[in-house]
C-alpha cells in the first residue's frame, strides 16, 4: 500500500457521520456532512511539570495529565445533516434541519456525541483519520444570515473517549478501526 | 525519568530514586537538640492504574511502619542519616540516636491521573539526648524540701531516651539503668552532693512512652538522722521505718520518808518497715534477726528516758508478704529499779491503866477504879514487793528503820505477829523470767517506860517494887485508913464473907 510519508498538499476529503463500515462505499455505512470546505485537528497536550532543585528547580519531566483533540469543521451551506450534528435539537430529514434551544435532551455533552470520519479524496496517499467519540464544543465563528456573504458554518468538535477508551486515530483509510 | 538525580530520600526500603517515583520540587528541613522534621514531595507513576497501585503499595507499605531507618542521600553522601534507635546499629554524629521515626503523606492536587499521584511527606524524628557527662537524659528536674527541724526532703525525676548514641545501643530502659548515667546512678550524685545518708521514701514510678519511646521515672529520697538498725544509720533491709513508743510508768504505793519505788513499767512500741526485696530474705527472719533486736536496743532504750534496756514481754508483728511490709505492737517490761512497791500499815492500841474492881455496896454497877500501869500497843505491817525471788531484805531494811522510830517515840520491840509467806510474779520475758516477789512481816511493839535495874551494891540502884499510895477518901481519916480498909475488904473475901 502507498506510504504518506511524502510531503505534499492533501487532497482534500470529505467527513462522514457516524461510519458503521470503512468498505461499504460509498459513506463508509455513515452520512456525509455536507460539503466541508477545511477540517483542522488542533492536538493539545496538558501536563503538570516535575522539577529537581538540584539544578534549582529545573524542569525535568512531567506527568501526561491528558491530550485535548479539538477538530474544527467547515461546511458549505446549511447542510441539513452537519447542523443537525452541530447544533442543539438538530433532526433531519426534513431537508432544512429543525434546530431547538434549549435542548431537553440530558444534561451531557455525550448524549450528542457523534463519530466523525475524514474520508481523503486520496485515500490510498492521503492519511484518514477518525475520532471515536466527538462531541460539540463551540462555534468559533458565527453563523451570518445575510444575503451577502456565504453561508458557511463552522463548528469546533472536542473528541473524547468512547467505550473502547480510543480519542482519535489516524492512518490510512483501509487500516482504520471504526 | 530524565537526567541522573543526584538527591534522593530513603525510608525503610523504599527511595525516592525508584523507577515508579519521581522526587520533585524542593525539600524542607527543621531541626533542632529534640526534633528532627523533613518535608519533601513526590510523584508516583506506572504505565497503567494497576502499575501505579503497586507503587502506591511499596510505597506506604514502608512509611505505614515506625522506626524504619530514614535518609537523605546527596550526590552520594548520606545526611540526615536517622537509625532506629533501640534495635538499629550505631550510628555516629549529629544524627546518631533516634527514636521516634514516622512518616505522614498528604495527597497533592497535582498529578492527579490514571497512572500517576503526588504526595508530600513529612518525616519526623525525635532524637536522643546527648549532653557530655549525661547519655541519654532529655530532663532532670530536683526539689529538695527542708522542713523546719532541718531534716531534707529530695524530690528527683528524669527523662530517658534510647540509644544509639555515644556508641551505646539499648531503649530507654537500659539508660535508666545504666551504671554511670541511670536513674539510680544520677540520683545517688545528688544525695551524695547533699551529704547526710539518705534512703528512698517513696516507690519509682516510670512511665514509658510508646511514641518517642521516652522514660520517665521520678521517686522521692528523704534524709535519714536516726539509725534504721542497730548497726547502721541506712539499713539495707529495713525501708522507711516507722515508730511509735509509749511508756506506761505504774503508779506505786511507797512510804513517806522512803526511796520513791517505780513499778514494772510497760513500754509498748508500734512498729512499721517495708523489707527491701532485693535483698532476697524471708519476713520472719528479717523480723527475728532485724527488727526485734533493733527495736529492743536501740529504738526503744534509745528513746526512751532510762538506761535499762528493756525485756520484750511479746510482740504482734506480722509479715505482709504481699507488699513486702512488717507492722505490729511490741511489749516491753522496764526493770527500772529493784523495789517495786512498798507499804507500811500501822495501828495502835491504847488502853488506859484503870482498873475497874466490882465493889459490894449492892448496886449492880459500882466500882472502885484504880489507877494502873496503862497499855499503849503498835503493830506496824511492813510490805515490799522488789524485783527477784526474795523480798526479805528489803524489808529487814524497811524493818530496822520502823524498829528505830517506834524506840524514839517509846515503843519496845516485842516480837512479830503473823508469818510471811512471799508470793512470787514471773513474767516470762525475751526467754527469760522477771521474778517479783512480794512479801510482808508484821511487828509487835508495846511502849513502856522501863525502870533503871535494882543494883544490890549500890543503894541508889535499888530496883524496890514501886509502892503505889493510895490516899484516904474523904470521909476516912487517919494514916491509913483506906489502907486498912482495903486490907479489912481482903480479908472478908477471904473468909466468904461479904
Amino acid at each position: 500500500m502507498a506510504g504518506t510519508s511524502k510531503v505534499h498538499k492533501f487532497s482534500g476529503g470529505r467527513l462522514i457521520l457516524n461510519p458503521t463500515s470503512i468498505v461499504t462505499l460509498p459513506n463508509c455505512g455513515g452520512t456525509q456532512a455536507g460539503t466541508i470546505q477545511n477540517a483542522t485537528v488542533r492536538i493539545t497536550e496538558k501536563h503538570d511539570p516535575l522539577t529537581a532543585e538540584e539544578w534549582g528547580s529545573h524542569t525535568i519531566d512531567a506527568t501526561v495529565l491528558d491530550h485535548e483533540v479539538f477538530i474544527t469543521v467547515t461546511g458549505t451551506g446549511w447542510d441539513e445533516d452537519f447542523v443537525a450534528a452541530l447544533f442543539y435539537g438538530g433532526s433531519t430529514d426534513a431537508g432544512t434541519p429543525i434546530l431547538s434551544y434549549p435542548n431537553s435532551v440530558g444534561g451531557l455533552c455525550s448524549t450528542r456525541s457523534v463519530k466523525l470520519l475524514w474520508v481523503p479524496n486520496d485515500d490510498e496517499e492521503d492519511p484518514a483519520w477518525v475520532a471515536f467519540n466527538a462531541i460539540p464544543w463551540s462555534l468559533p465563528k458565527p453563523v451570518v444570515f445575510s444575503g451577502r456573504k456565504p453561508a458557511v458554518v463552522t463548528g469546533t468538535f472536542l473528541c473524547t473517549r468512547d467505550a473502547t477508551n480510543r480519542v482519535w486515530d489516524s492512518r490510512l483509510l483501509a487500516d482504520l478501526t471504526l | 525519568m530524565a537526567g541522573s538525580r543526584q538527591i534522593f530520600f530513603s525510608y525503610g526500603s523504599w527511595t525516592t530514586s525508584a523507577t515508579d517515583c519521581t522526587l520533585t520540587g524542593v525539600h524542607d528541613v527543621s531541626m533542632d537538640e529534640r526534633t528532627f522534621r523533613c518535608q519533601f514531595d513526590v510523584a508516583i507513576h506506572g504505565g497503567n492504574s494497576l502499575q501505579l497501585q503497586t507503587a502506591y503499595e511499596t510505597m506506604t507499605g514502608q512509611l505505614n511502619q515506625r522506626h524504619l531507618p530514614f535518609y537523605m542521600s546527596v550526590g552520594g553522601t548520606r545526611h540526615y542519616d536517622f537509625v532506629d534507635g533501640a534495635d538499629g546499629t550505631v550510628a555516629s554524629g549529629i544524627q546518631e540516636g533516634a527514636e521516634f521515626i514516622k512518616a505522614d503523606w498528604k495527597l497533592l492536587e497535582e498529578h492527579r491521573t490514571e497512572k500517576s499521584r503526588a504526595y508530600q511527606i513529612t518525616i519526623t524524628v525525635t532524637r536522643a539526648a546527648k549532653q557530655t557527662g549525661k547519655i541519654g537524659v532529655y530532663d532532670q528536674s530536683i526539689r529538695l524540701t527542708t522542713a523546719p527541724t532541718g531534716k531534707r526532703r529530695l524530690y528527683f525525676r528524669a527523662q530517658f531516651t534510647p540509644g544509639p548514641i555515644n556508641g551505646e545501643t539499648g531503649t530507654a530502659e537500659d539508660r535508666y539503668a545504666d551504671a554511670t548515667y541511670g536513674f539510680v546512678a544520677l540520683a545517688t550524685a545528688i544525695t551524695t552532693a547533699l551529704t547526710g545518708t539518705w534512703e528512698q521514701a517513696s516507690s519509682i514510678t516510670k512511665s514509658y512512652d510508646e511514641d518517642s519511646r521516652t522514660l520517665t521515672a521520678s521517686t522521692t529520697y528523704t534524709e535519714l538522722i536516726f539509725d534504721q538498725d542497730g548497726e547502721n544509720r541506712n539499713s539495707a533491709t529495713l525501708i522507711g521505718a516507722n515508730y511509735d513508743i509509749r511508756l506506761d510508768r505504774k503508779s506505786a504505793f511507797g512510804i513517806p520518808g522512803k526511796n520513791i519505788p517505780k513499778g514494772l513499767s510497760a513500754a509498748t512500741v508500734s512498729f512499721s518497715c517495708g523489707v527491701d526485696i532485693a535483698g532476697g530474705r524471708d519476713l520472719k527472719e528479717v523480723i527475728e534477726t532485724d527488727i526485734i533486736p533493733y527495736v529492743s536496743f536501740t529504738v526503744s532504750k534509745k528513746l526512751l528516758q532510762t538506761g535499762v534496756t528493756p525485756k520484750l514481754l511479746k510482740h504482734t508483728l506480722k509479715a505482709d508478704y504481699v507488699n513486702n511490709r512488717v507492722a505490729g505492737t511490741l511489749f516491753y517490761l522496764v526493770e527500772e529499779t529493784t523495789i517495786l512497791e512498798m507499804s507500811k500499815r500501822a495501828s495502835t492500841q491504847y488502853r488506859r491503866g484503870i482498873t475497874l474492881i466490882p465493889v459490894l455496896d449492892g448496886k449492880e454497877f459500882t466500882r472502885d477504879m484504880h489507877t494502873g500501869p496503862g497499855r499503849q500497843t503498835l503493830n506496824v505491817v511492813l510490805g515490799a514487793r522488789v524485783l527477784g525471788r526474795s523480798a526479805a531484805f528489803t524489808v529487814k531494811q524497811l524493818e530496822k528503820s520502823e524498829v528505830i522510830a517506834a524506840n524514839k517515840a517509846g515503843y519496845i520491840f516485842m516480837g512479830y505477829g503473823t508469818t510471811y509467806s512471799p508470793s512470787t510474779e514471773y513474767f516470762w520475758v525475751s526467754g527469760e523470767e522477771i521474778e517479783t516477789t512480794i512479801q510482808t512481816t508484821t511487828l509487835r511493839f508495846e511502849k513502856a517506860t522501863i525502870r533503871p535495874p535494882r543494883n544490890i551494891a549500890s543503894p541508889l540502884a535499888t530496883q524496890q517494887r514501886q509502892v503505889i499510895n493510895v490516899g484516904n477518901s474523904s470521909f476516912e481519916d487517919g494514916d491509913g485508913a483506906a489502907l486498912k480498909r482495903a486490907q479489912d475488904a481482903i480479908k472478908n473475901q477471904l473468909s466468904g464473907g461479904f
